[in-house]
């Protein structure tokens, strides 16, 4: 019997090589969301057929769900927050509720490009926190 | 069947242990030879490479992550799932994983039975399965609970 340590060859090094960490950085995101699913499920007693059952799933789409692949919807985020009652995404008051004249501000300030504003909800998440720890200085800079 | 069990530098992490095996007389070990096969379905492959680098660095081998009962009776082969991708492999608790090769499941295959190539792949993991369970049973190895193989001399 040998057991060894080594390297990955061929297509395999390449790919691991070639790994950037914003991508590598999501799909830890969404493995841990299927994971925090999991431990809810578990905490609340049920197997994957009582939780298909209670979001109205067949068991492959659950089993689908929580092996990390997928990529979620907002509203399918909600309705399971709902029914495991955990809280998978941060909610937030809308930014202008927070920051009066954000965007204004921003502009004149010409500060925008820091943000690396994407329309993505996730994008936007980021923004809002980073506005909101940033604002002194922003209004009294 | 002879195997030698490889652990993958690169992959393997603080979460868990990364194995392959490579068969008798080969350089490559299984895991090299499914992405060598595959490395035309870039997507899917680039997006395999970075699950199981994660499973290696932060989450582990955690039950959900892997489709269950792809082997024989009892002998814990699972499977990795991509679209319409199958990477099989053996588990230990969430911190040793033996993976294997696999391959692509047509949509007409209702289960890897239906087709002859991914059969092949999963008929040679149970082989593989069955061998390292009769190491551990026989306690030639032990897999520690960090999911290090610490090889009994004895």
């Amino acid at each position: 019997m040998k057991i060894s340590k080594r390297k990955a060859t061929g297509a395999l090094a390449q790919m691991i090589a070639n790994i950037d960490d914003e991508s590598l950085r999501r799909t830890k995101e969404k493995m841990a969301v299927a994971s925090r699913i999991a431990d809810a499920v578990k905490a609340k007693g049920w197997s994957q057929k009582d939780f298909a059952k209670q979001m109205n799933k067949s068991e492959a789409e659950i089993s689908d769900w929580l092996s990390g692949e997928r990529n979620f919807t907002i509203e399918t985020l909600f309705d399971i927050e709902s029914v495991l009652n955990i809280s998978l995404i941060v909610k937030t008051a809308p930014i202008y509720a927070q920051v009066p004249n954000v965007q204004s501000v921003l502009i004149k300030r010409k500060s925008v490009s820091r943000f690396s504003v994407k329309p993505t909800m996730e994008s936007w998440f980021e923004l809002g926190e980073k506005l909101i720890t940033f604002q002194p200085q922003l209004i009294n800079g | 069947m002879n195997v030698e069990i490889v652990e993958i530098i690169e992959l393997s992490g603080e979460a868990s242990h990364i194995y392959s095996v490579a068969l008798e007389g080969a350089e490559m070990t299984l895991l090299d030879d499914f992405f060598e096969e595959n490395k035309g379905y870039t997507k899917e492959m680039k997006s395999l490479v970075e699950r199981i680098s994660v499973m290696g660095s932060s989450l582990g081998c955690r039950r959900e992550f892997f489709k269950h009962n792809e082997g024989a009776p009892g002998d814990g082969v699972a499977v990795l799932k991509e679209g319409r991708f199958r990477l099989y492999c053996l588990y230990f608790d969430r911190t040793a994983i033996f993976f294997g090769s696999g391959g692509y499941k047509p949509e007409m295959a209702r289960a890897y039975q239906d087709d002859y190539y991914l059969k092949g792949k999963a008929m040679q993991m149970r082989d593989v399965a069955a061998v390292i369970n009769s190491w551990i049973k026989e306690k030639e190895i032990i897999i520690n609970e960090d999911g290090s193989i610490t090889v009994n001399d004895e």
